[in-house]
């Protein structure tokens, strides 16, 4: 830098280690991140899948351009706000980028949920119901 | 020892820097449709209205504003003129991946490159050279920031080593990202079933786990370490690029921008080369 080497280093290390602070303080604020994914592991999972009315599973990447990972995240964050309606309102996320994809849901589709866990030194899945409060 | 220090270019990085941040830049905005609905606004989505992004005008003020950056860049030039072309990148690819981010579903890969641009361009600015070492000592030091961040989330938020000790638990991450991809496609199970057996291998083999999530927290702490140098540099370049393929191998994950930064930033395939010519004239002379 333009300074002495001596404020150059000390640049340089809050260049580092800012960015690390401002993430764990601020979170989720683009470009900043605690950046805390797959930080803690657990013995429970969920994932969260589209199935049609008759719960076949749905191709939901083709239908609406969402992946099941952010489907979950979506979820996560609707619930995290506002428990009551949240599964309704993901499913009506999913049906508005399945009308700008040019794929509209077809008529029954909704979520389900299936939770894995970890148990006798395996990971079994468990189907689970998604229901609106 | 010299850390943290500006790196020394080899005969033609110039250009490779140019071109190889521009080319990152351009991969991340192609990975960003539009976004539907910013309905969890974050960073300046939160505090200015980011809607327009997603319109159709708003995506060809993003993507000719994103080429013109590129082509700038490539062009090169001096101190004001780089810094100009990065911040003509760093803008669009910011505004769109703040979008993007913005569903309720994050993209850290983006993320790692916003801030890999926005270090090149204040280093250029602010460097004593101001040319394209600066650009690549500005974007390494903000790269190996996002592996600490990373890093540091695991013993922080694990409450020590729990990241470590809970390793095995990762098995479920396993099934669930294989999971997950056979629902994007309603695949058959071919690939779940195959999840599973890794994950009851990784049960079977705990203290394996551990080294694994032991190794990649101490190689996430020490990217730093590889700024400014290039055979530090290339060497954890390549270590954690291998992590990367080893998650992909195992979990299904993929880090493409990642690792697109790592191999531009401290792996520099044209340091290597120019290394190795260097030493075949020592070796002939």
């Amino acid at each position: 830098m333009r300074a002495r080497p001596r404020v150059a280093l000390v640049v340089a290390v809050f260049a580092v280690v800012g960015p690390v602070v401002i993430g764990r303080i601020v979170g989720e604020q683009y470009p900043f991140s605690p950046l805390s994914m797959y930080a803690v592991p657990g013995p429970r999972r969920q994932v969260v899948l589209l199935v049609d009315g008759e719960a076949r599973p749905l191709p939901i990447v083709a239908l609406t351009g969402v992946s099941a990972a952010r489907l979950e995240k979506r979820l996560r964050r609707e619930i995290q706000r506002e428990p009551v309606g949240a599964v309704a309102r993901t499913l009506a996320f999913l049906s508005s980028s399945a009308q700008r994809a040019g794929t509209p849901l077809p008529v029954g589709a909704r979520l389900t949920l299936i939770e894995l866990v970890v148990a006798d030194g395996g990971v079994s899945e468990r189907p689970a119901i998604l229901e609106d409060r | 020892m010299t850390l943290l220090a500006r790196p020394t270019l080899a005969p033609g990085e110039a250009v490779w820097v140019r071109v190889a941040l521009a080319a990152v830049a351009l991969l991340s905005l192609s990975t960003l449709p539009s976004a539907p609905s910013l309905d969890f606004p974050v960073g300046l989505a939160a505090a200015v209205d980011l809607g327009v992004i997603g319109s159709a005008a708003g995506r060809v003020v993003i993507v000719v504003g994103a080429l013109l950056g590129a082509l700038l860049l490539v062009r090169g030039g001096g101190r004001r003129r780089l810094a100009a072309a990065v911040g003509l990148l760093l803008l669009p690819q910011l505004l769109a991946a703040t979008a993007w981010n913005s569903q309720g579903f994050a993209h850290h890969g983006h993320q790692a490159v916003t801030l890999a641009l926005a270090g090149a361009c204040i280093a250029v600015l602010i460097d004593d050279v101001g040319d394209e070492s600066s650009l690549l000592f500005g974007a390494q030091l903000l790269v190996a920031s996002c592996y600490l961040g990373a890093g540091v989330a695991k013993m922080v938020e694990g409450a020590g080593f729990a990241f470590v000790t809970d390793a095995p638990l990762l098995a479920v991450e396993v099934v669930k990202t294989a999971r997950q991809h056979q629902a994007d496609h309603a695949l058959a199970m071919d690939d779940v079933d195959r999840a599973h057996a890794v994950a009851t291998w990784i049960l079977a083999h705990p203290h394996v786990a551990r080294a694994a999530a032991a190794g990649t927290i101490l190689l996430e702490v020490s990217v730093w370490l590889g700024v400014g140098s290039f055979g530090r540099g290339a060497l954890i370049g390549v270590l954690v690029v291998a992590m990367h393929r080893a998650i992909l191998a195992v979990m299904g994950l993929s880090f493409p921008l990642w690792e697109l930064l790592v191999i531009a930033c401290f792996v520099r395939p044209l340091a290597a080369i120019g290394a190795l010519r260097a030493r075949e004239r020592r070796l002939g002379a």
